[in-house]
């Protein structure tokens, strides 16, 4: 489903800098795969290079066998994208919102999908209110809704949970968990360890662009001989950084 | 096309409830009157003011020249001269000497009081009087009919009425701040429509839509150029309501007005429109780097200001010869057909040209920001590729 091979990424202005550094890994359907690292370690980076919103500087990427760099239209119709700071147009309403984008990806009759949406994220109450009016779980519900709304069999997340609180942080952890059973690919990056634990069956652990493990929960546990991922994740990183 | 038509229609709809946008639009239909009404008003109190004052005048000369200030209910002559002036203790001094037939007069007074202006003006007109008189005494004095001393009279005969002479003041101004109007107007919906939404995390959403980034791009660019058009539309109504309402107040009639040929104004259309795109793809293409309002306000600045030089140039080139020498250049041939458009002089072939010169520009601006933005995250990080970052220095995402 996601297929990435030997990824890499410079950026260069003053001096390059290598964000995504031979970066390998596969994520199939019905699976969560996690990209843990801490800030600056390159899996926004990744992400967007899959999203099609980065192009890389060498190595192969596919979603859902469409290369990203070749096939992008196809590849940006195959996902549903969304960050942390995904914002949702504030002077739309949360219908318009949603119908905007079911009509921008070209699904069919984008009325009847907008609604079937806003039932299944009980969205009724507030759809006809301006975004800019709504609380954050209520945004959060709109920005879910517009990143599923033609139907994508990947889910890209980009540190999705970042700045909210723990209930709306639940729903989110929640749709995730739905989206896994649907049979739906879902990458997505954080550093909040637990929820990694909760979500992940497979976690690419990734620090200064590079992969440094790469596994389930159990198989890290074994490589490293620690119970818990944050101390996976510290061994790991001061082995990589010795 | 159609995500091009998709985006408009969103930005419209989103731009057109912003309330700066609203109040950016309306501005002009409440400036423009306001100023002429109030400089009108300004110049009436004035004058209101200045017949209600009596005014200190030292003064010496002849006695029909000092009766005649005498006279005046508006004159209290004073003992004093022009110490007494500076001391401000006078609002003027007059000094008129016998010279042969002829009387010289001066009158002293301060510029920087107003009191004091008020009083010299007041004085002249007063001289004009005494002038007057003199003339018939002197003419008398020699046998001759006052009306005789007119050795030169002077006609002129105008074949065009007011109404021509008001076109052609009003072609000047339309076709000088139409396309200034929409460059200016264009600025905060293309800072808006980009580094706005880059701001809030509204493009990215946008840009990872399965559609082109140039029908995306080209989306924004028609919903800057309808707002750009509106503005200008907008001045322009604006103007002719003030244009109006100093016919009414300072020429005192409602008589003559000057409605602009049909025909040639809809010929000028494509053009402006074509002129209108090509402003609003310089300003999208300008908000590419800039990573903040303030950023995108500077980029915007510079576009404008790069805009103004043909708008100038034509608007010198109209009044030195015609301008036709500047079709040629892109905004300013937008200056001569609109001037030409309101005159009625507009020629298919010179709106046919200018049309097909301002949409090519315009198409190459457009495929310039189209290839940036299709190429790298360039729209999406406010960066410009490497081999224009000459132009804008700043740091990786």
């Amino acid at each position: 489903m996601i297929e990435v091979r030997d990824l890499v990424k410079r950026f260069a202005t003053d001096r390059v800098v290598t964000a995504v550094d031979h970066v390998s890994f596969t994520a199939e359907p019905s699976q969560v795969f996690g990209l843990l690292g801490p800030n600056g370690a390159g899996k926004t980076t990744t992400l967007r290079i899959l999203s099609t919103l980065l192009s890389q500087d060498s190595g192969t990427a596919s979603v859902c066998g469409f290369d990203v760099a070749k096939d992008s239209a196809k590849v940006r119709g195959s996902i549903g994208f969304l960050s942390g700071s995904t914002g949702n147009y504030g002077r739309l309403t949360a219908r318009e919102m949603i119908l905007y984008f079911a009509r921008i990806q070209g699904v069919d009759n984008p009325g009847a999908r907008t609604d079937a949406l806003i039932e299944r994220f009980e969205i009724g109450n507030f759809a006809n209110q301006r975004c800019d009016r709504l609380s954050t779980g209520m945004k959060q519900k709109v920005s879910i809704a517009r990143a599923i709304v033609h139907d994508p069999p990947v889910l890209i997340l980009d540190e999705p949970t970042t700045g909210l609180d723990v209930i709306v942080s639940q729903t989110f952890l929640r749709f995730i968990e739905e989206a896994r059973s649907d049979g739906r690919c879902v990458l997505f990056s954080t550093h909040i360890m637990s929820e990694a634990e909760r979500l992940c069956d497979q976690i690419a652990i990734i620090h200064s662009g590079r992969v440094l493990a790469i596994g389930s929960l159990d198989a890290l546990r074994e490589r490293t001989g620690e119970r818990y991922l944050e101390s996976i994740f510290i061994r790991l990183v001061e082995r990589d950084d010795r | 096309m159609r995500v091009a038509l998709l985006v408009l229609a969103k930005e419209l709809r989103e731009t057109l409830r912003d309330p700066h946008v609203i109040i950016f639009l309306a501005f002009p239909l409440i400036l423009y009157p306001m100023m002429i009404w109030g400089g009108v008003q300004l110049a009436m109190l004035e004058q209101g003011w200045s017949e209600g004052q009596t005014y200190q005048i030292g003064a010496d000369g002849p006695a029909d020249f000092l009766a005649l200030l005498d006279d005046h209910e508006q004159i209290e002559r004073v003992p004093g001269g022009i110490e007494a002036l500076e001391r401000g203790e006078l609002d003027a001094v007059a000094v008129a000497t016998e010279t042969g037939e002829s009387l010289q007069t001066v009158v002293h007074h301060r510029s920087q009081d107003r009191r004091s202006r008020a009083a010299e003006k007041l004085i002249r007109r007063e001289l004009r009087k005494l002038r007057t008189d003199r003339t018939a005494a002197l003419a008398a004095a020699h046998g001759l009919n006052e009306d005789d001393l007119s050795p030169l009279e002077i006609e002129s005969e105008v074949l065009t009425g007011d109404a021509e002479w008001l076109g052609a003041i009003m072609a000047t101004i339309v076709s000088i701040m139409a396309p200034m109007s929409m460059l200016i107007t264009g600025i905060y919906p293309a800072v808006e429509l980009v580094v706005s939404e880059r701001e809030r995390g509204t493009l990215e959403t946008t840009l990872v839509a399965p559609s082109p980034r140039s029908m995306v791009l080209l989306g924004k660019v028609l919903a800057c150029t309808f707002l750009m058009l509106v503005a200008a539309a907008g001045n322009l109504f604006a103007l002719g309501l003030t244009l109006s309402h100093l016919n009414l107040l300072v020429l005192e009639s409602d008589s003559i007005w000057y409605v602009p040929p049909l025909l040639p104004m809809l010929l000028s259309l494509p053009a402006v429109f074509a002129s209108a795109v090509l402003c609003a793809s310089g300003l999208m293409l300008s908000m590419i780097p800039a990573r903040n309002f303030k950023e995108g306000e500077y980029a915007g600045s510079i576009v404008l200001m790069i805009g103004i030089v043909p708008i100038l140039g034509a608007a010198i080139a109209l009044m030195a010869d015609g301008g036709n020498g500047l079709l040629a250049v892109p905004l300013a041939n937008t200056v001569i057909v609109l001037h030409h458009a309101v005159m009625g002089t507009l020629t298919v072939v010179a709106a046919l040209a200018v049309t097909a010169e301002n949409a090519l520009v315009a198409g190459v601006v457009l495929a310039i920001g189209a290839a940036i933005t299709n190429r790298e995250d360039y729209l999406l990080a406010g960066r410009l590729p490497r081999w224009l970052q000459w132009l804008h220095r700043n740091e990786a995402s």
